[in-house]
């Protein structure tokens, strides 16, 4: 069985402030395979962003990762050197944030920063990186690349910031990309051009990626797997079919449920999920979602449940366990 | 100010070390200003014998060229320094928070008449301009209070007025607008509580600066009588002995550093603790 | 149930504002950007009229023009036949207790150093509603309304998670029994499972208390599941405008087709089966919009009277209108 390319241990992540600890990583584990397109779905509080945070290793002032390995490429990334990390950045994990305007530097020329990133990593000459980093804006879509190789961001569109964002995180190829929320801050029409330039990219150069979003829809039309984050800890993972047709976790369920729905018979009225998103700065007993949970008993309020496995899929929720020992296995 | 300043602010200065003493040295000199009159001697009274004698267990700061205990004249100059310092500081912070979120919350051709009237008396040497209103006034306490808080408002007016321009972009002041609810109200309801923190830290900054200056006028002569004495009026004196009796210069000199260093330490305190970033967590 | 009663409560006719940008010289003109040029259309009493449009459209500056937050370059703003538009404020103040608003971030809509009570009886402090035990009252009753309660009175907007926010903000919205709600973008901050909890809450108190909304947002399908009816917006102009199904069943104007396409149904089969649709281009600068039809510049179907004339509104099929030269 080949080795996955990213493999999470039971990671966990906890901010320190003058309140206390706030554990927004309870124990994560997944594995990303290569050639993979892996969703990563939450709200506020989940800890998705954390996530890709905690991979790369550029937690924000406060976090600390407190617990876990993670795997990439056999080796454990928390035992580099930020030396070595920063080598890694950019030339085998590459990362694009949600805001375009403030990912690129507005003092620098965008191809400057495109070729920046090549340099960093590749033993080129000045010329030789802006040749490729003209290449890289035209396979992105970029029109007049050689132009606007030396334009400004403030001078880009919001849709055309983020294509060169791609363009400078794919520059180097790397085996990894995580974009974190990446299409959030833009307009529909133009989500749906980034979204599918991303996928053409992938298929080109058969990087694995890391989708993090809170919008189903975006999930349904670009990933394989999916992971459901809620209040630290991975409730769901499963195909992309299985978490859409066959959810198996309440909250999965609930948040499919509170979606509207394209529906012939007219308007049907929504179903929400009662409740708020967590407080992490509290400590939560039992299983995160038991407060707003529709099917929630008592055993959900003090212990937090296993994962139940079934084929490919998991879920981290004690109803399934119930199922499980009533059907007597 | 609510709970999550507060506790911000606690922390911080158990942080920062240097903004506890600071706090302590403002505490010790305010009490000591209030209970002045406890001091064991007259501040005023002359004992030719006694003049120009070094620090000893009878007169802990020595006395001056007319016998006079220094200990307890420097606790009542500290308390005119202080109390200078205090109300011009109350008539700046006033002058200053009215117009600067008149100016910014109404923008247009008020916010520039009064930017340029801003900066026309900020390019006059303020020194200056008090010394010559010194020259008119009555000397006494009352008017050097008042001519440095009136000179000292324009930096707090240009600060409340960068913090008024985006406080009033702010969803709930437009709201305040949509309902129809009045300027004057939206400001002081709205806009003033919010760049409370600010105008605070600007105050306390503003004190130092007022300490400073009213012992330069009273270096020069032109602050406080006799036989009234600040801390600055004391360091005008002390010159004349600078060979004989140092320490004449030098306690005077030491209390208005310590005061202007703490405050300032402390205004810098408030400034990261009420940093609204640091409160967006 | 919504009163029948097809009144017009709300009515613009040719709404433009145009903000003045800073001239790059001395000489030269002042260069305008009109963020709403030339925008008409009504909103019927009891119901909920959704505006769409991507960033630049204008149609944010609409709801705020509406809502009189600033005065208008040129245009009427009727309210029940009465335009408000040129109204000074002490004039304007009965109609303003008529009109509320829910603004998108929960975040920056409430003010930080004021208590849930103080916040919600603002308005009633403005219209002078009662003495302070009757607001006392009124506040805990509009609280009970929107799922919170008495020990919420005196907490802090920074207690509370953004959906209780936004709660409280519509709390104090309907603390003047107003007639209109301009809902700016009021889910767009909202997670997921705590949009429909505020958007039934909307249509509830609609049912109730026969609310007229102008629903502002950009997620298409949540604007289409709450509106009645639906106006599209491009670059400063409404081009197509109708009933929420028919919009979404057969949109007429190029510029709604490739917009609805563009949404990602959250349905992974249906993605196999149509691959992503693209519009290509991106928005003109409205600084400099195009000649003719705004839209010349992305439309497919373009012909050479796109360039020359701009389309007028132009009724299709009852209550169906589009702006686009193909009809």
């Amino acid at each position: 069985m080949k080795e996955p390319l990213l493999s999470l241990k039971d990671l966990k992540v906890s901010f320190f402030n003058n309140i206390g600890e706030i554990k927004v990583i309870r124990g994560v584990s997944f594995d990303l395979e290569k050639g993979e397109v892996l969703g990563i779905v939450g709200e506020s509080g989940s800890g998705k962003s954390v996530t890709s945070m905690s991979i790369i290793r550029l937690l924000k002032g406060t976090g600390k990762i407190t617990n876990g390995k993670i795997i990439f490429k056999g080796k454990n990334l928390l035992d580099r050197t930020e030396k070595e990390m920063m080598k890694i950045r950019g030339n085998d994990i590459a990362m694009i944030f949600q805001d375009p305007m403030t990912s690129l530097n507005p003092v620098f020329t965008v191809g400057h920063q495109i070729s920046d990133v090549i340099r960093r990593h590749q033993r080129l000459g000045k010329n030789e990186a802006k040749n490729k980093a003209v290449e890289m804006l035209k396979l992105v879509g970029i029109p007049s690349p050689e132009e606007r190789y030396n334009n400004y961001p403030h001078e880009f569109s919001g849709g055309m910031r983020q294509r060169a964002i791609i363009a400078m995180a794919l520059s180097c190829q790397p085996e990894l990309l995580i974009a974190d929320e990446p299409t959030t801050a833009l307009d529909v029409t133009i989500q749906a051009q980034i979204l599918k330039l991303l996928m053409n990219l992938k298929k080109k150069t058969d990087t694995s990626i890391i989708l993090i979003t809170h919008d189903l829809g975006v999930v349904a039309n670009t990933c394989s797997r999916v992971i459901v984050m809620y209040g630290g800890l991975i409730m769901e993972e499963g195909t992309v079919d299985d978490i859409f047709y066959n959810p198996m976790h309440p909250y999965t369920k609930g948040l499919l449920q509170s979606l509207p729905k394209k529906s012939a018979e007219g308007k049907q009225r929504l179903i929400p999920i009662k409740g708020n998103p967590p407080d992490l700065s509290k400590t939560i007993e039992g299983c995160p979602f038991s407060p707003r949970c529709p099917y929630v008993m008592d055993v959900c309020k003090k212990q937090q449940p296993r994962y139940y496995m079934k084929n490919n899929r998991r879920a981290m929720c004690w109803l399934l366990d119930e199922g499980d020992k009533n059907n007597g296995e | 100010m609510n709970d999550r300043l507060k506790a911000n602010l606690k922390y911080q200065l158990k942080q920062n070390k240097l903004g506890i003493i600071a706090l302590i040295i403002i505490f010790i000199l305010i009490i000591s200003s209030v209970f002045a009159f406890l001091a064991p001697h007259d501040p005023n009274k002359i004992d030719v014998m006694n003049s120009l004698s070094f620090p000893s267990k009878e007169h802990i700061f020595g006395t001056d060229e007319m016998g006079r205990d220094y200990f307890a004249r420097a606790l009542y100059g500290g308390r005119v320094s202080l109390t200078v310092g205090f109300l011009s500081m109350i008539i700046s912070t006033i002058i200053g928070t009215i117009v600067g979120t008149v100016s910014g919350y109404f923008g247009g051709k008020v916010d520039s008449i009064i930017m340029r009237t801003i900066d026309i008396l900020m390019s006059i040497p303020t020194f200056f301009l008090i010394l010559i209103l010194n020259a008119y006034l009555k000397p006494g306490i009352q008017n050097i209070i008042i001519i440095i808080g009136l000179f000292s408002w324009m930096g707090i007016a240009r600060i409340v007025r960068a913090e008024t321009l985006s406080v009033k972009e702010r969803e709930y002041v437009l709201y305040s607008k949509v309902i129809g609810e009045k300027s004057n109200v939206i400001i002081l309801k709205h806009i003033i509580p919010n760049i409370f923190p600010t105008i605070m830290v600007a105050s306390t900054l503003n004190i130092a600066g007022a300490i400073l200056t009213e012992s330069s006028l009273s270096f020069l002569g032109l602050g406080v009588r006799q036989p009234d004495s600040s801390w600055g009026s004391m360091l005008k004196y002390a010159q004349g002995y600078m060979g004989d009796a140092p320490y004449l210069a030098l306690f005077p000199g030491i209390l208005i550093l310590l005061t202007v260093l703490s405050f300032n330490v402390l205004g810098d305190v408030f400034r990261v603790a009420f940093e609204p970033k640091a409160n967006n967590d | 149930m919504v009163n029948n009663e097809k009144v017009k409560l709300i009515e613009v006719k040719n709404l433009k504002k145009y903000f003045p940008v800073k001239k790059q010289s001395f000489i030269g003109k002042h260069q305008y950007l009109k963020a709403v040029d030339g925008v008409s259309f009504y909103i019927n009493k009891g119901e909920t009229f959704g505006l769409v449009g991507e960033s630049g459209c204008g149609k944010s500056t609409t709801g705020k023009s509406i809502i009189r937050l600033f005065d208008i370059t040129g245009g009427e703003i009727l309210y029940r036949g009465k335009d408000i538009a040129k109204l000074k404020e002490s004039d304007l103040k009965p109609y303003r207790r008529k009109m509320q608003v829910i603004f998108q971030d929960p975040y920056s809509s409430l003010d930080p150093t004021l208590t849930v009570q103080d916040l919600i009886s603002e308005p009633l402090d403005v219209y002078h509603i009662g003495n302070r035990n009757e607001r006392k009252e009124m506040v805990l009753n509009l609280l009970e309304k929107v799922g919170m309660g008495k020990n919420h009175m005196d907490r802090y907007p920074h207690e509370f998670s953004g959906g209780q926010r936004q709660r409280i903000g519509i709390a104090r919205a309907l603390s003047t029994n107003p007639e209109f709600i301009l809902c700016d973008e009021p889910i767009s901050a909202l997670d997921v499972s705590i949009q429909a909890q505020v958007v039934n809450m909307l249509e509830d108190l609609q049912n109730e208390m026969g609310l007229t909304y102008l629903f502002i947002a950009h997620d298409l399908s949540m604007v289409r599941h709450i509106s009645h009816r639906i106006g599209v917006m491009y670059l400063g102009k409404l081009i197509e405008m109708g009933k929420s199904d028919d919009i979404y069943s057969h949109p007429l104007h190029p510029y709604t087709q490739a917009l609805l396409s563009s949404v990602l149904e959250p349905d992974p089969k249906m993605a196999k089966k149509n691959s992503i649709n693209i519009l290509e281009g991106d928005v003109p600068s409205p600084l400099t919009p195009p000649s003719g039809c705004k839209f010349v510049t992305r439309c497919k179907y373009k012909m050479k009277q796109c360039h020359e004339s701009e389309p007028k509104l132009a009724e299709k099929e009852s209550g169906h209108i589009v702006a686009c030269h193909l009809y």
